[in-house]
């Protein structure tokens, strides 16, 4: 099953994805994602949007974290198999 | 040579709870990521050896990416650490873990400590600390951050037994597999998604943080005026007795005018800056401060800041001195630059005074939280347009970025917010004993000299005159005696000095004593309290007419609010009005005016340009403001 990759920003609230990869973000970014566990194959749940729909807020690995949705455009991530239909 | 144990880890993993447990001293560990920036140090005995626990600053990887963690890296790399203390969150496993691997290429010998195991159990969660301990090859114990239990044994075990870390074959997420153990069916809601599912509403999340932020002003003067009304009784019987126990002269005046007016009067407001202080101390403690930062990051955003600002920028309300120092958890250099130069714009709590005496004395008191939230939305407004025009131009570009943890809530810590309840209220009654005191003994002094004789022998030959003709002696004496004080202080050095600089206050509406009280604000803004206090309470004291039966009644009125309600200007006109009150309360809001908060912005940006801008446009604004308010007030017919 080919199942094409979506940037996290575009994920819609209380969905669950699975990180694929991390694009277009410079050295320090990167640092920040890896430090954050925003590794491939990394299980993250968009959990809500704030009051203006930026930033988002999201779950992986037990970390609660507010992301960017600029931020959040440099994640790459497949919709979970658990969570299709 | 004493042994050095270091206490790092990711941000809010518990390592300054954990000093505050190994040492015993007094630490404020603070609900949010990133909350220590500085080095802490303290000793304590291990096995009857002295050692010395160093905190570091949360660090989430040692690439460094802003200066906090760039404190962390710093240290670590400077060799001075024999062992580490790796403090990991239980709920975190494996990113932990990962940060563990690069602290172990330092090559320091190394125990772990696990705290947050009670919050862990919460989210149906356990670990298998001996076959962690195994796995690693490193000893690991556990720690309750909230309660110290185990600290004594992560004390003795780091001092012992600390070991470099093998090279093992373990990742990040094998091992966390292998020892934290998932509860089947823990799936009810834990109580920090119930409160997340209200507090950060999309629709509600944001007018529950204006009404939050509304109540607690509301409450500075709800909750704090009946201890202020104590107070200023004490002062007044303290006066009082002054009065009658010292005979009239330069020493009863050094007491009743000089220090009870002068310190007494800044003592006053005690109670609003515990009150203010608790609040934030509850914020912080509770986890509420990082999903502020959440709802806010959108709106901060659009001002080039983002919602890393909130923080410092919140601590700002109670000083500003910490909360430039906390913008060092802020990555980009220009975004924190422009936070650091608009922080003190936020009224800290040394404008909490000047607000509360003016508003208590001009306003009605249905009005006061209102006014008192507008002035606080003044700074806010205006260091918004601040930090958008400075990241348009001179501080422009940058990516935004937030990425930002959200802690579990946490309910507050009594034990810590009364350790910093008391560590401010014991500072500011020390600033009233010290700095304050020697400013009000030179104010003082600068407004009771020169005592020329012409002035005594004026108003002496009056005093005569009257005693004899008057039906009512001693109410004509006493009118005498302050009209006296008055002239005395007329010509008194301080005037001149005021007089000096008047004309360029007087276009806010300010008399030469205010602009005297400015001048003295310059240096610690609280210090316009006592020049006040000391400046308009002159000509009010009767020396002399001192009765027991006094001392209850109508007599105690509300101190300083009733002397510049009163007083009048040398052409009879009030001094004061609630026009005047407005440009002085915008004046102060907006000033420059803290010797120490400048000192911190030279120190953080290593130059003398931010200071020095900073000083130049808050005091440029806040004379524009004053002058502008008191001129539309004139045409309002507000004075
Ligand atoms: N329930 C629980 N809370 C803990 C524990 N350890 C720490 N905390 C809480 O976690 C929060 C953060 O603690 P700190 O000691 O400030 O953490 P830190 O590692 O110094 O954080 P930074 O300086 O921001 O990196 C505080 O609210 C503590 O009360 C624990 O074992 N259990
Ligand atoms: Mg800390």
């Amino acid at each position: 099953m080919e199942s094409t990759l979506v940037k996290l920003s575009e994920v819609p609230s209380a969905s669950t994805v699975l990180l694929r990869r991390v694009a277009d973000a410079d050295g320090d970014e990167m640092a920040r994602f890896d430090s954050h566990g925003f590794w491939p194959g990394t299980e993250i749940t968009v959990i809500r949007r704030a009051p203006f729909g930026d930033p988002i807020h999201v779950r992986l690995r037990g970390i609660d974290l507010a992301l960017r949705l600029e931020e959040a455009g440099c994640l790459w991530v497949e919709i979970a198999p658990e969570d299709e239909g | 040579m004493t042994r050095r144990l270091a206490l790092v880890g990711r941000q809010n993993s518990g390592k300054t709870s954990a000093l505050m447990h190994l040492t015993g001293s007094s630490q404020h560990p603070v609900n949010f990521p990133g909350s220590s920036v500085e080095r802490a140090e303290a000793s304590a005995v291990i096995d009857g050896e002295e050692v010395i626990w160093v905190d570091l600053p949360g660090l989430s990887s040692i690439a460094a990416t802003s200066p906090d963690e760039d404190v962390t890296v710093s240290y670590l790399r400077s060799g001075e650490a024999d062992a580490l203390v790796v403090i990991i969150d239980a709920c975190k496993l494996s990113v932990e873990l990962r940060l563990l691997r690069e602290l172990a290429s330092l090559g320091v010998p190394l125990v772990l400590g696990i705290t947050k195991e009670d919050v862990a159990e919460e989210l149906g969660l356990s670990l298998d600390l001996p076959a962690l301990s195994n796995a690693l090859g490193v000893p690991v114990t556990s720690l309750n951050g909230r309660t110290g239990e185990g600290a004594e044994a992560l004390g003795r075990l780091a001092f012992n037994s600390a070991t470099t870390l093998p090279a093992g074959e373990w990742t990040p997420d094998s091992l966390a597999s292998m020892v934290a153990h998932h509860q089947e069916g823990a799936s009810a809601k834990t109580r920090t998604e119930r409160l997340d599912a209200v507090l950060l509403h999309p629709v509600w999340g944001l007018p529950l943080f204006i009404l939050l932020l509304l109540g607690i002003f509301e409450s500075l003067f709800l909750l704090a005026d009946p201890l202020v009304g104590l107070i200023e009784q004490a002062l007044e019987i303290a006066g009082d007795w002054a009065s009658s126990a010292v005979a009239p002269g330069a020493l009863q005046s050094l007491i009743v005018d000089g220090l009870i007016a002068g310190v007494g009067s800044i003592l006053v407001f005690l109670p609003q800056i515990v009150i203010l202080v608790a609040f934030i101390a509850i914020m912080e403690s509770t986890g509420y401060m990082a999903r502020a930062a959440f709802l806010l990051d959108r709106p901060l955003s659009k001002v080039g800041l983002s919602g890393r600002s909130f923080i410092p920028m919140f601590t700002s309300f109670a000083c500003a001195v910490p909360g430039i120092l906390g913008t060092r958890m802020i990555a980009d250099e220009r975004a924190r630059l422009a936070t650091i130069v608009t922080a003190p714009l936020m009224s800290c709590s040394a404008r909490l005074p000047v607000y509360v005496l003016l508003i208590g004395a001009f306003f009605p008191a249905r009005w006061a939280g209102l006014i008192l939230f507008g002035l606080y939305a003044l700074g806010v407004v205006t260091a918004a347009l601040v930090a958008w025009l400075l990241r348009r131009r001179v501080l422009a570009g940058g990516r935004g970025s937030l990425m930002m943890e959200l802690p579990s809530y946490q309910s507050p810590n009594w034990r810590v917010i009364g350790g910093q309840v008391l560590a401010s209220s014991t500072a500011f009654v020390r600033m009233a004993g010290t700095a304050i005191f020697a400013a009000s003994m030179l104010i003082w002094l600068l407004s009771y000299y020169p005592r020329p004789a012409v002035i005594h022998e004026a108003h002496e030959a009056q005093r005569r005159a009257v005693a004899t003709a008057s039906e009512r002696p001693e109410e004509a004496v006493a009118a005498i005696d302050a009209l006296e004080a008055s002239a005395y202080l007329e010509q008194s050095w301080l005037a001149s000095i005021g007089k000096a600089v008047q004309p360029v206050f007087g276009l806010a509406g300010f008399d030469w004593r205010t602009s005297v009280g400015i001048l003295a604000a310059f240096p610690a803004r609280e210090l316009i309290v006592p020049t006040l206090g000391i400046l308009y309470s002159v000509g009010d004291v009767d020396p002399g007419d001192y009765e027991p039966d006094s001392l209850d009644g109508e007599v105690h009125q509300d101190g300083l609010r009733a002397a510049i309600r009163s007083a009048r200007r040398p052409d009879g006109t009030p001094a004061f009005g609630p026009g005047v009150a407005l440009a002085l309360m915008i004046f102060f809001a907006l000033c420059s005016q803290c010797a120490g908060t400048l000192a911190a912005i030279r120190r953080e940006t290593n130059s003398w340009r931010w200071p020095a801008f900073t000083f130049a446009y808050m005091t440029a604004l806040a004379w524009l403001a004053a002058v502008a308010t008191y001129q539309i007030s004139l045409v309002a017919g507000l004075t």
